[in-house]
Order: C-alpha cells, then structure tokens, then sequence
C-alpha cells in the first residue's frame, strides 16, 4: 500500500519542487514582479540595512508591498526617507507601499526602502541575500538581492575609481 | 464679595503667566526651528553664526576641537554610521568630489561628525569611514560633546525610536563649508558634477 503510494508522492514533490523554483527565477507572483533588487553593505555593527527593487503589478489588482525580509534579520519592513528643510528624517511606512494595476514602483536611495531589521550579520558587499518580498495579495516572493559598496548611489553606480586605502566594492559591475 | 474676587484675579494672573510664557515657548521654538531654514540669512549678514568651541575624538583617537580644524578650508557634513540612506550617499558624493579634486584635497578638512554618541565610537567611526575616500575623517564624542557641537553648528538631530527597541536618528543633513578662519561660508551642493561641486572650495584654495 505504502510502496505502491510513493511514486506519487515522489512525483508530487517533484512536481512542487519545479513550481518553486519557476517562482525563484522570475520572482513573480499573481502578476506582481520584483526585479533589480540590490542593498548597500552595512558597517559592522548596524543592526538594519536597506534593500532596493522595482516592483511592477502586471495583475488586474492593486496590492501592497508590506516588507523585504531575509534570514540574515530577525524581521522586513518599509521605511521612507524623507529630506525637510535639510534635515533627514526616516520612518516605517506602516501599511506598505502600494502598488497600482499596471504601474511599477521602485524603491531607490532618498525614497523608499525595503529594511532589514534585526541584522545577524552584517551585509558585505560581493554577497547575494536570499530574500523574501511580502506582498498584501500575491504572498511572499522570492527575490536574490546582491550587495554592493557601502556608500553605491545604485547597483551600475560603482564607476567610481578607487584610491589605495579604499574599500574595494567587490561586487556590482565596475567597468 | 472681596474674598470672592482673590481668586477671580488669580485666575486672570495665571491665565495671564501662562500665556506669557506660552509665548516665550513660541518665540524660542520659531527661532530654534527656523535655524536650519535661516541659512541664507547667515550668508547675507556676512557673519559666522554657524560654527564654534567644541571638544570631540577623531577616528584615530585623538581629541580634535574647532582649532583643529584651522588653517584650511573645511567641509563638515553631521550623520551617524548606522544611518542607512542619507550618510553613505552623502559620503559617497563627497568621495567622488575629493577625488575629483586630486591633490587639493590634501589642502581641505572633510569630516563626518556623528550625532549618534551612544553608538559611534572612535572604532565605529573609522570602521565605518574605511568605505569613503580616506581623506575624510570622523568625529565622535560623548552626549555632552555632540550637545555641544551640535548646538554650535545649528545642526538638529533627534533620537527617534524605531519597531525593534532599535532607533535612528533624524538630523540635518547639509554639508557645511568653512575658510581656514572657520567662519561660514556656505552650504556645499554634492548633487552636481565633482567639478562644479568643489568650485566653492576651490574658490577659498585660490584666496589663501
């Protein structure tokens, strides 16, 4: 009975194992897409790093980018940065960011940003974070996201050349 | 009825006191908020009003204070480490300038002054600052220090709790540029080309 089970069972794993990892190539869920996602290495003992990505909604339903998470921190959240008068201000943007049916949205330094909180390590640039973007209706989608150089304005802006003493960016493209 | 009017009159005096004081309160908190808008004022009246006495560490250890600072022109931007946006932009813009500026550099102050006493140490900081040209230094101290320079420097910052029991700090986010007298010169645009954003250092290299 058991014996003649297992090939199903076998077959159905497999089967499952296909459909996830579909779903970690093209991070894509219910018509919602993540794409170019990036974050900036963190010093050693900060304890949030902020994560970046464009999120487009190919769907027919508006729904709502709660957080970035990833095993490196204990939780993910949106945070929006804010510049008033030349002070600088940083808040958690409580019910996410939404995202209309047919727009994208990107999440860039100076807006907002996905934000690992509670880091088990710090992020070094040249590493890729497995991490999970968490949607209001199409769920938790796997997203890869490098690391690049501390202070990188965006993943391609690593042209700068650098000076004996200076941190080599070990990741990125650099030309 | 006189024993009536004692606390009648009382009541108008300290309706009266209080909004005296409700008015002081205002008249500080306009002068005190308005600061970091009134910037241009300070350029027009041609006085340093920005900058001052302060006693502070610098990455290395070694205590630096506002005659430290003397001597060359200096650009000063306030942020901490943990600061995940506007810091490492605003390290890196000043990076690429520096390097733009070659050989200058070397006659210029570039220091990142941290408003996060409690978490930046010496250690921090030149950990933190091993990501950035290495012409830029940092300055940490203790609570009182960083009240002090702060104050002295009209910068704002504010100690704001964050989900986790963790918390980040608002805070201006200009970058200063002072002459080798230390008087203020003007705010720094690092959102430009290198070569257009270092014209205003250039500018004070040339004179001295």
């Amino acid at each position: 009975m058991v014996v003649r089970r297992l090939p199903l069972a076998f077959l159905c794993l497999l089967l499952g194992a296909a459909v996830l990892t579909a779903q970690a190539q093209d991070s894509s869920h219910g018509g919602i897409a993540v794409s170019d996602a990036w974050a900036r290495a963190t010093p050693a003992a900060a304890r949030n790093g902020s994560v970046y990505a464009t999120v487009h909604n190919g769907g027919d339903a508006p729904d709502r980018l709660l957080g970035i998470e990833s095993d490196v921190a204990a939780s993910g959240a949106i945070h929006e940065m804010t510049m008033d008068n030349g002070v600088a201000r940083m808040r958690p943007v409580n019910d996410g960011l939404a995202v209309a049916p047919g727009e994208s949205v990107t999440l860039a330094p100076g807006g907002m940003h996905g934000m690992l909180i509670g880091l088990k390590q710090p992020l070094k640039a040249g590493e890729t974070l497995h991490a999970m973007a968490v949607f209001e209706r199409a769920g938790r989608i796997a997203i890869a996201v490098p690391v690049v150089a501390m202070g990188a304005p965006s993943p391609e802006g690593q042209t700068m050349e650098m000076q004996p003493g200076m941190e080599m960016p070990q990741g990125g493209s650099r030309p | 009825m006189s024993e009536r009017r004692g606390p009648t009159r009382l009541a108008i005096y300290t309706a009266f006191a209080a909004f005296a004081v409700a008015l002081v309160i205002a008249a500080i908190a306009v002068f005190t908020l308005s600061r970091p808008a009134g910037i241009g004022g300070v350029i027009s009246s041609g006085e340093a009003l920005i900058g001052g006495p302060f006693t502070m560490i610098d990455q290395d250890g070694a205590p630096v204070t506002e005659k430290s600072l003397l001597g060359k022109p200096s650009i000063l931007f306030f942020g901490f480490t943990y600061c995940p946006e506007v810091c490492p932009t605003t390290l890196y813009d000043m990076s690429v300038m520096l390097k733009a500026m070659g050989a200058e550099a070397e006659r210029i102050n570039a220091v990142f002054v941290s408003v996060d006493p409690e978490r930046d140490t010496p250690q921090a900081m030149r950990d933190y600052l091993q990501a950035f040209d290495p012409h830029i230094r940092g300055f940490s101290g203790t609570l009182e220090e960083t009240r002090t320079i702060a104050k002295a420097y009209r910068v704002y910052y504010k100690k704001v709790p964050l989900e986790d029991g963790d918390y980040t700090v608002d805070h201006t986010a200009l970058v200063y540029l002072f002459d080798a007298d230390g008087k203020f010169v003007a705010p720094l645009n690092l959102k430009q080309e290198p070569e257009k954003a270092a014209a205003p250092i250039r500018a004070l290299l040339g004179e001295s």
